[in-house]
């Protein structure tokens, strides 16, 4: 595994698991998104599965959302909130909606839009994961350990050994101002004395 | 039945700060194997729950 940090990119030579080819095949509808939360930990060997991956995309029209739509549902894959377009688009903007291989719940796409600014810097310092010639688009990894440090605030430790996991892999590359940066404004400056 | 309820809470701190020494061991193990090594391992976990 290999992170340059000025290009924003991370090459990788893992094999791919299940639950990478469930994302990659996903990923490969969209013309532009960040997977965030579990997932970034478990791409790069956080000793855990998931049942389900976070994903962030821009807000859109309902035209757009119809043709994406129409894209996942003719590509294998299925809502498991509804079948019919008019109501996922309503519920998106209300809440997740999930997508999975049709007939197969797990594991399954938790597709949200972006709607605050932890969501929205995720988005625009996305890093690119290259790996077994394909891409995938993670957050930073800078947010990714304060955001999932703000989730663990609640007491799920698991979150706490999430951005454990990745401080650890990539510390010596991080970019610490930024990262200090964002432990300050996510108010998670005790749950990161516990992973320094 | 005498519940402990102090010692509980200990040994559950405890127990979390062990874990945190593993997941810093086990970061440390991918970075210094080929991911080839790490992710096989890591697979037999992440499949077995979706397979």
């Amino acid at each position: 595994m290999e992170y340059y940090p000025e290009k924003k990119e991370i090459k990788l030579n893992r094999v791919p698991s299940e639950l990478d080819k469930f994302v990659i095949d996903f990923c490969n509808l969209l013309d532009s998104y960040v997977l965030v939360s579990g997932y970034v930990s478990i791409i790069f060997g956080r000793s855990r599965a998931t049942e389900d991956v976070d994903l962030l995309i821009p807000k859109m029209n309902f035209d757009s959302f119809k043709n994406l739509w129409k894209k996942i549902h003719s590509s294998g894959f299925e809502c498991l909130n509804t079948s019919i377009p008019e109501d996922a688009f309503e519920m998106v903007k209300e809440h997740n909606i999930r997508f999975s291989r049709i007939g197969k719940p797990l594991p399954n796409m938790e597709f949200k839009l972006i709607e605050d600014e932890i969501q929205e810097y995720s988005f625009k310092n996305k890093l690119k994961v290259l790996f077994n010639k394909q891409t995938l688009y993670i957050s930073s990894l800078e947010m990714q350990i304060a955001y999932k440090l703000m989730l663990g605030r609640s007491g799920n430790k698991k979150d706490i050994e999430d951005a454990k996991h990745i401080y650890e892999l990539f510390k010596e590359k991080l970019n610490n101002p930024e990262l200090l940066k964002l432990i300050e404004d996510l108010d998670v400056k005790k749950e990161f004395k516990l992973i320094k | 039945m005498k519940i402990n309820n102090k010692k509980i809470a200990q040994d559950i701190e405890k127990d979390f700060k062990e874990r945190l020494e593993f997941i810093k061991f086990w970061a440390n193990y991918v970075k210094t194997h080929s991911d080839k090594d790490w992710s096989e391992q890591q697979n037999l976990l992440i499949n077995s729950q979706l397979i």
